[in-house]
C-alpha cells in the first residue's frame, strides 16, 4: 500500500477519534436527552481557551486536561440547574436559549483573548514520532485516538451496565414511566449534561492541541458534531463511532486530495444517508 | 381503619375540557374495580393519581398523606405502583433491565411479602425465559407480566392497574387474574381500571362507575351483574354479554 495514503487514513482514523470525543458529549445530550443544546461548540471553544490560561499560569498540559474539563463540567451544571430547566422539553426555547448562551461566551472569550488563533502545546513525551513499520507517525494523534477508544469504552459501560445507564436508556423511551418507578429521573439528565461537559472539556483541551483555534471555532465544532450525530444515527453511542469514522475519513481524503470538494463531500454523504437511511447509519425509528 | 386511598372532590382539566368534576372515591384495602365505558376519565383518575397530571381541586390522600401537588416519583415512593394502559415497556431495556431498572432494595415495604427480581421471576415463570429479550419484542401478554412485575419490585402497598386485560388472550386474562389474587393475598391493594367486566368481576369484589367525571354508583360486583338495568345504563352492556 501507498505510504502517502496510509498516511492520510490513519490522518482519517486519528482524526475521527477526535471527533468522537466531540460528538459523543453531544449526542449523550441530543441524542438521548432531546435537549437540542447548540451550546455544545462554545463548551468546547471554552474548555480550549481555559486550558490557555491554566497553562499559562501553571505550565502543565495534564493540570489544563482536568481543570478546564471540570471547570466546564461545572458550567454546564449551572446552565442546566438556571436556565435550561426551566424551558426543559420546548425544543423552540432550547434552540434560542442555547444559541444565546454561545453567543454571549464566544464574545466574551473574544473579548478576552482576541482574534488570533491559539493552540496549545501538547508534552514533550508526545511530540516523540512513532514508528509503525514502513511510516513514523506523530505520537500525540495516536494517544488522541487512545482517548477516544477509552471514552468509547467507558460510555458503553456506563449505558449498559450500571442503574444511571439504564435510566437513561429507558427514560429516553418513556420519561414518566420512569417517574412512576419512584425513580429521580431529572436527576440523572442533570447528571448526563454534566457528563456531556466533561467530555466536551476533554475534547477542548485535545483538540486545542490537535489543531489550531480561535474564535468562530465553536461553530465548526457543532456543525461537525451535529454530521458525525446525524450520519451515525440519533442516541446511538455505536452509530456516533461509525459517523466519526465516516466523517474523518471524509475530510481526511478530501482535504488530501481535492480540499475545495471537502464541505461537498461531506454535506453530500449527509444528504445521502438522510436520502436513505433518515434515521441515521445506525438509528432506529422512534 | 383509615382508608389507603381516600379520593375526594377531585377536579381536573385537560386542555381546556372538564374531565374529572368532583371524584370522591375511597379504598380500604382488598381490590376495587372502577369501571365505565372508554372516555369518561378513568385514565385521568390514575393520572392524577401518580401525580402525571394536576387537578385544580380536590383532595387524594395515600395513608393519610396527601399526594396532590407532589413529584411522581415520590408519589412512586410512598408506595403507589403503577401497571399503566398500553403496558410502556421499555423497548431499549431487556426483561431483567426492566426489573433491575424499578428495584430499589433499600425501599421499605408495608405488603407482607417483599418482592425483589427472584420472586417476580417465581409469580411469572414466562418471563425468566425471555430473560435477555427486549421489552418490545415480547408478546402482549408477557408485556403485561412485565409491566406488572415492574412495577411490583418498588414493594408497593397499592398498585393501579389501568386497562390490564386490554390485548389478552384468554389464557393469558386467567394468567394475570390469578397473579392479582396473589398479589391482594399478599397484602397489596388494587385499584384496577377496566373494561371487561369478566376480568373486573373476577379480581375484585367491590366496584366503582365512573360516568363522564364523577362516581355514579358503587357497590358489590355480584348485585351489579344481577342488576340488567344498571349494566346497560352505565356500560352499555347487553343481558347476553354479561354472561360469565
Amino acid at each position: 500500500m501507498n505510504v502517502n495514503l496510509l498516511m492520510i487514513l490513519l490522518n482519517g482514523i486519528t482524526y475521527a477519534g477526535l471527533l468522537f470525543m466531540v460528538a459523543s458529549g453531544f449526542t449523550l445530550v441530543f441524542g438521548l436527552m432531546r435537549v437540542v443544546n447548540l451550546a455544545h461548540g462554545i463548551f468546547y471553544l471554552l474548555a480550549a481557551y481555559l486550558g490557555l490560561l491554566i497553562y499559562r499560569t501553571t505550565g502543565s498540559w495534564w493540570l489544563c486536561l482536568i481543570g478546564s474539563s471540570l471547570i466546564v463540567a461545572a458550567c454546564a451544571f449551572v446552565i442546566h440547574s438556571t436556565l435550561l430547566r426551566r424551558v426543559q422539553g420546548d425544543d423552540q426555547r432550547e434552540t434560542l436559549l442555547t444559541l444565546g448562551i454561545s453567543f454571549v461566551v464566544g464574545d466574551l472569550l473574544l473579548a478576552y483573548f482576541g482574534g488570533m488563533p491559539q493552540r496549545l502545546r501538547a508534552p514533550e513525551m508526545f511530540s516523540v514520532p512513532v514508528s509503525l513499520g514502513i511510516l513514523t507517525y506523530p505520537g500525540f494523534r495516536l494517544f488522541v485516538l487512545g482517548i477516544a477508544v477509552f471514552i468509547g469504552v467507558f460510555l458503553w459501560a456506563l449505558l449498559k451496565f450500571t442503574q444511571l445507564g439504564r435510566i437513561i436508556r429507558a427514560g429516553v423511551d418513556d420519561r414518566d414511566m420512569v417517574a412512576v418507578l419512584g425513580i429521580d429521573i431529572d436527576w440523572a439528565f442533570v447528571a448526563v449534561f454534566v457528563l456531556a461537559g466533561f467530555i466536551t472539556g476533554l475534547s477542548g483541551v485535545i483538540g486545542g492541541s490537535y489543531l489550531v483555534f480561535a474564535p468562530g471555532e465553536d461553530i465548526h465544532v457543532l456543525t461537525y458534531s451535529l454530521i458525525v450525530v446525524i450520519v451515525g444515527g440519533l442516541g446511538s453511542l455505536s452509530g456516533v463511532a461509525l459517523g466519526a469514522l465516516v466523517v474523518g475519513l471524509i475530510d481526511s481524503f478530501s482535504k488530501t486530495l481535492v480540499p475545495a470538494f471537502t464541505m461537498f463531500f461531506l454535506f453530500g454523504t449527509l444528504m445521502l444517508v438522510l436520502a436513505f437511511r433518515p434515521h441515521g447509519l445506525r438509528g432506529r425509528e422512534k | 381503619m383509615e382508608p389507603v386511598l381516600e379520593i375526594s372532590g377531585v377536579h381536573v382539566y385537560r386542555q381546556g375540557s372538564h374531565i374529572l368534576k368532583g371524584v370522591d372515591l375511597s379504598l380500604s384495602g382488598g381490590s376495587l374495580a372502577l369501571i365505565g365505558r372508554n372516555g369518561m376519565g378513568k385514565t385521568t383518575l390514575i393520572s392524577t393519581i401518580m401525580g402525571l397530571l394536576r387537578s385544580s381541586e380536590g383532595s387524594i390522600r395515600f395513608m393519610g398523606q396527601e399526594l396532590i401537588g407532589k413529584k411522581p416519583c415520590l408519589i412512586a415512593r410512598k408506595g403507589i405502583g403503577l401497571v399503566p394502559q398500553g403496558k410502556r415497556v421499555f423497548r431499549s431495556l431487556t426483561v431483567d433491565e426492566h426489573l433491575k431498572l424499578a428495584f430499589e432494595p433499600k425501599r421499605k415495604h408495608q405488603a407482607d411479602i417483599y418482592w425483589n427480581v427472584e420472586r417476580v421471576y417465581e409469580l411469572f415463570p414466562r418471563l425468566k425465559e425471555r430473560i435477555r429479550q427486549e421489552g418490545t419484542r415480547l408478546s402482549g401478554g408477557e408485556q403485561q407480566m412485565l409491566a406488572i412485575g415492574r412495577a411490583l419490585v418498588t414493594n408497593p402497598s397499592l398498585l393501579l392497574m389501568d386497562e390490564p386485560s386490554e390485548g389478552l388472550s384468554p389464557i393469558m386474562m386467567e394468567t394475570v387474574i390469578e397473579a392479582c389474587h396473589r398479589l391482594t393475598a399478599a397484602g397489596i391493594s388494587l385499584l384496577v381500571v377496566e373494561q371487561s367486566l369478566h376480568f373486573a368481576s373476577s379480581v375484585s369484589d367491590r366496584y366503582a362507575i365512573l360516568m363522564t367525571g364523577a362516581i355514579v354508583q358503587q357497590g358489590e360486583f355480584p348485585d351489579l351483574l344481577r342488576d340488567r338495568q344498571l349494566l346497560s345504563a352505565y356500560m352499555g352492556i347487553s343481558n347476553t354479554r354479561v354472561a360469565r
